[in-house]
C-alpha cells in the first residue's frame, strides 16, 4: 500500500469514532452575511482604503495624471538617494508611460530574475538585496483592511514587494474591492494565474520585543500606494 | 516527546514568583484580549462568521480523508510534491532526505508549531546543517536556547534588557545597536537578511491549506514567512493534517476572523497564498523568482488518535491563541509552565491527546473550567467539555495524586452518611470561622496550604444551609 493510502485509510478507520459536534455531511456553502456591500460606490471604497492603510502607517496618493506618478516615484527615489528600482515589467503596471520617462531620465528598472543554479541564485540575490526601492502593480485594493493584492506572473516577481526596504505599488481605482472575500469572488483565477497571491496590509511590523511596535523587520518598512484613475 | 524532571507544580511555582513574567503576562494578555474584543465588535457579521467558520471546520474534519486526497491531487497538478508522514520520525526523515539529496547547508525557518512537535531543528543540525528561526520572537528564543512561550508572541516573557544582553553575547552587538527596540530590530533584520540570502532551503508551517486549489496560506506580520518561501530554491512546508479548508471562499471566511481573534488586527500584514513552486515551461522558469521546488509534508503524529476520540473537536482549532490570552490560569502561569509545544487551554487538550495522559494528566487540571476559552474561540470549541473528559479519564486510570484520591474518598464517605456529614460541616465551619480574617481564609495548614498560597478562600457562612432551612421552616 502506498504511504498516501495508508495515511488516508488510518483516517477513515478513526472517523466513525470521532465525536464531531455540528459536523454536517454537506459543505455549509457560501457565507451570506458580509455586511460591507459589493455595490459600495468607488469613492467610498477609496476613502475607506486610504483611512485603513494610513492607520497601518502606509502612504496613499490619489493621482489623476501619469505626470503625477512620475513625480511621486521620483520624489521617493530622491529621498532614498537612489536611481535604481526592482520592478515588475511595465506591461503589468498601470499608466506605465512613467517607466519610459524615468528610464530616459537615467533611472534603472531591474527585474528580480533568479537563476536556477544554487550559486548563481545566491549571487543574484546578494546583488538584488542592494536595491533600495521596489515597484509593483497590484490586482486589488481592499477597502475594509487597507490591504493590496498582488498575483505573481511572468513579469511580476515576488521580490520587488519584499526585498527592498521601500515598496511602491500602483493600483487602479477600478480595482477597489470592499474586502478580501469580495476580491476572491471577483478573481477566481487568483491562485492559478501564478504561484503566489499575497495580500499586503502596510509595512512589515513586529511587536515581539516587549510588544513595542517596530516597522520594517523583514519586509519593507515603507509602503507607498499610488491610486491611479 | 521529552518531559523534564521538574514537575508541573514546580514550574507553576516558579512562574508565579517570576515578577517580570507576571508583568509581561499582565500587559500582553490584557492587550490581546481587549484587541480581540474591539476587532470583533467592529465587524457586524462577526458572530455569524464564527458560526459559519465552525461549520466549515466541522464539515472538513468529518471528511478529512476526502479533502486531504483532493488537496494532494490539486497540489500535484501545479507541480508541488506531497509526502505523507505518520510519525515525527518519518517527517524528520523526509525533510532530512530532501535536504541531504539537494546538498542543503543553510536552512531558514518561519514559525511552525508542527516543527516544534517534530524537533526538526535537532534532526537537521545532526546532519551538519545550520538552521535559523526567522520570526523575530522565535529567533530570540533560539538564541537563548529556550522554547517559545506563546503561540503568537513567543518571547513575551523577556524584557528588552534580556534581549539586549542576548544580542551582546551572541551577535556582538554594539551599544548603538542596542539603543532602543527599533535599533535592536534593525540589527536582527541585518543578521537574518544575510541568512535568507544564503539559505538553500526554507521550512515553513501553514495556517491553512486549500483542498480545491492545492494552495498553502501563511500569515505573518514581519514578512519572514514570505522570505522563507521565496529566496531559497527549495521550499518545504509542514502541514498538520487537520489544517485544511475545502475552498478559497472558505479560506476567506477564516481570514476574516483569524487575525482579529489572535492580535485584534483586522488582518495580518502579509497573507501569503502559495500555489505550487514558481511556474515553468519546458523546464525553464516562467516566473522570475520563487522556489524551484515545493514539497508539502502532511503530518499525522498522533492527530488520527485524537480524531478517533471524544477530543476530535479540538481539531477544529485554527491556532489563533485567543484561548491562551483569555484563560485565567494562563494569565498567571504563562506558556512555559505547561512544558508543551501547545500551551494554554487548547494545549491542555491537544497535548494529552497527542502524547497520552501519562505524563500529561496535570494539564487538564490547569483550568478553572470558567469557560472563557470557549467563549473567545473563533470556532467555538467546547474546550471545558474535553478538559472534564480528560480529568475523568485520568481519575479512572489512577493518575491523580494520592492526596486527591484520599481526600475525595473521605468526602464520599461523609456525604453519604447524614450524621457524619453534619458533624463534618459543623466542624469545618467552626474551625474556618476561627481561621478567617474578615470573611476570608488566607492561610490553611499542611497540605491544604496549596490552596491558599496564591489565593484566599471565602470562609463558609456562619450557618449552614440545612441549619437555615430548618429555622425558616419553623
Amino acid at each position: 500500500m502506498s504511504q498516501r493510502d495508508a495515511f488516508l485509510n488510518r483516517i477513515r478507520s478513526r472517523l466513525p469514532q470521532a465525536e464531531l459536534p455540528e459536523a454536517d455531511s454537506n459543505h455549509p456553502g457560501s457565507f451570506q452575511g458580509y455586511t460591507f456591500a459589493a455595490d459600495t460606490p468607488p469613492a467610498v471604497l477609496a476613502d475607506r482604503f486610504t483611512q485603513e492603510l494610513n492607520a497601518l502607517a502606509g502612504q496613499v496618493y490619489s493621482v489623476k495624471t501619469g505626470q503625477e506618478i512620475t513625480e511621486i516615484v521620483q520624489q521617493i527615489l530622491h529621498k532614498h538617494r537612489t536611481k535604481q528600482l526592482m520592478s515588475w515589467g511595465s506591461n503589468s503596471l498601470e499608466q506605465s508611460q512613467f517607466v519610459a520617462e524615468l528610464t530616459t531620465a537615467g533611472f534603472e528598472f531591474v527585474a528580480s530574475d533568479l537563476p536556477t543554479t544554487a550559486a548563481e541564485r545566491k549571487a543574484q540575490l546578494a546583488a538584488l538585496d542592494k536595491i533600495k526601492v521596489g515597484l509593483t502593480g497590484a490586482h486589488g485594493a481592499l477597502a475594509d483592511t487597507g490591504a493590496i493584492a498582488l498575483i505573481s506572473g511572468s513579469d511580476r516577481g515576488r521580490l520587488a514587494s519584499l526585498l527592498p526596504p521601500v515598496h511602491i505599488a500602483l493600483v487602479s481605482q477600478r480595482q477597489l474591492y470592499p474586502s478580501l472575500p469580495a476580491f476572491l469572488t471577483a478573481h477566481p483565477e487568483a491562485t492559478t494565474a501564478g504561484s503566489n497571491l499575497v495580500f499586503i496590509a502596510g509595512p512589515s511590523r513586529t511587536g515581539d520585543i516587549e510588544m513595542t511596535l517596530t516597522m520594517g523587520v523583514h519586509g519593507p518598512g515603507e509602503l507607498h500606494v499610488i491610486l491611479t484613475p | 516527546m521529552t518531559v523534564s524532571n521538574v514537575t508541573f507544580y514546580e514550574r507553576v511555582e516558579e512562574a508565579l514568583h517570576n515578577r517580570q513574567l507576571q508583568t509581561a503576562l499582565d500587559i500582553s494578555t490584557t492587550r490581546f484580549t481587549a484587541g480581540r474584543k474591539n476587532a470583533l465588535a467592529a465587524l457586524p457579521e462577526a458572530e455569524a462568521l464564527r458560526d459559519h467558520a465552525r461549520r466549515i471546520r466541522a464539515h472538513t474534519i468529518a471528511h478529512l480523508d476526502r479533502y486531504l486526497a483532493q488537496f494532494a491531487d490539486s497540489l500535484e497538478r501545479v507541480g508541488g510534491q506531497v509526502h505523507w508522514a505518520e510519525t515525527a520520525e518519518e517527517a524528520n526523515q523526509i525533510v532530512a532526505d530532501l535536504a541531504v539529496s539537494r546538498n542543503v547547508k543553510n536552512v531558514v525557518k518561519s514559525k511552525s508549531m508542527v516543527s516544534e512537535e517534530l524537533h526538526l531543528n535537532h534532526t537537521l543540525e545532526a546532519h551538519g546543517m545550520k538552521v535559523v528561526e526567522t520570526d523575530l520572537g522565535e529567533y530570540i528564543a533560539q538564541l537563548a536556547g529556550e522554547k517559545p512561550s506563546h503561540i503568537i508572541a513567543p518571547v513575551i516573557h523577556k524584557t528588552r534588557e534580556d534581549v539586549a544582553d542576548l544580542f551582546r553575547r551572541k551577535l556582538h552587538a554594539t551599544d548603538e545597536d542596542l539603543a532602543d527596540v527599533p535599533h535592536m530590530t534593525a540589527l536582527a533584520r541585518r543578521v537574518l537578511r544575510n541568512e535568507f540570502l544564503q539559505a538553500d532551503m526554507g521550512v515553513s508551517g501553514c495556517n491553512f491549506a486549500v483542498a480545491e486549489t492545492g494552495s498553502l496560506c501563511l500569515v505573518t506580520n514581519e514578512g519572514n514567512g514570505r522570505l522563507t518561501t521565496t529566496t531559497p530554491r527549495l521550499h518545504v512546508a509542514l502541514l498538520g493534517m487537520e489544517r485544511l479548508v475545502p475552498t478559497m471562499e472558505d479560506l476567506g471566511v477564516m481570514l476574516q476572523i483569524l487575525a482579529r481573534s489572535a492580535t485584534g488586527q483586522k488582518t495580518s500584514v502579509y497573507t501569503n497564498i502559495i500555489t505550487g513552486a514558481r511556474r515553468t515551461t519546458a523546464g525553464q522558469p516562467v516566473e522570475p523568482d520563487g522556489p524551484d521546488e515545493l514539497h508539502v509534508v502532511i503530518i499525522d503524529n498522533g492527530r488520527s488518535q485524537i480524531l478517533g476520540s471524544e477530543l476530535a473537536e479540538i481539531l477544529y482549532c485554527i491556532r489563533c491563541g485567543a484561548c491562551l490570552n483569555a484563560c485565567p490560569v494562563y494569565q498567571q502561569i504563562g506558556g512555559h509552565a505547561y512544558n508543551s509545544v501547545y500551551p494554554g487551554p487548547v494545549g491542555s487538550v491537544v497535548t494529552p491527546g497527542l502524547y497520552g495522559l501519562d505524563p500529561w494528566h496535570e494539564l487538564p487540571q490547569a483550568s478553572t473550567l470558567c469557560g472563557a476559552c470557549r467563549e473567545v474561540c473563533p470556532v467555538r470549541i467546547n474546550i471545558p467539555r474535553m478538559l472534564l473528559k480528560l480529568r475523568a479519564e485520568a481519575a479512572e486510570a489512577g493518575l491523580n495524586p494520592g492526596w486527591l484520591k484520599w481526600g475525595l474518598g473521605l468526602y464520599r464517605q461523609a456525604v453519604v452518611r447524614p450524621g457524619m456529614y453534619h458533624f463534618g460541616s459543623q466542624l469545618t465551619s467552626w474551625i474556618s470561622q476561627r481561621a478567617a480574617d474578615n470573611g476570608w481564609i488566607k492561610n490553611l495548614p499542611g497540605p491544604l496550604s496549596g490552596w491558599t498560597d496564591h489565593r484566599d478562600f471565602p470562609a463558609p457562612a456562619k450557618k449552614s444551609f440545612s441549619q437555615r432551612w430548618r429555622e425558616e421552616r419553623k
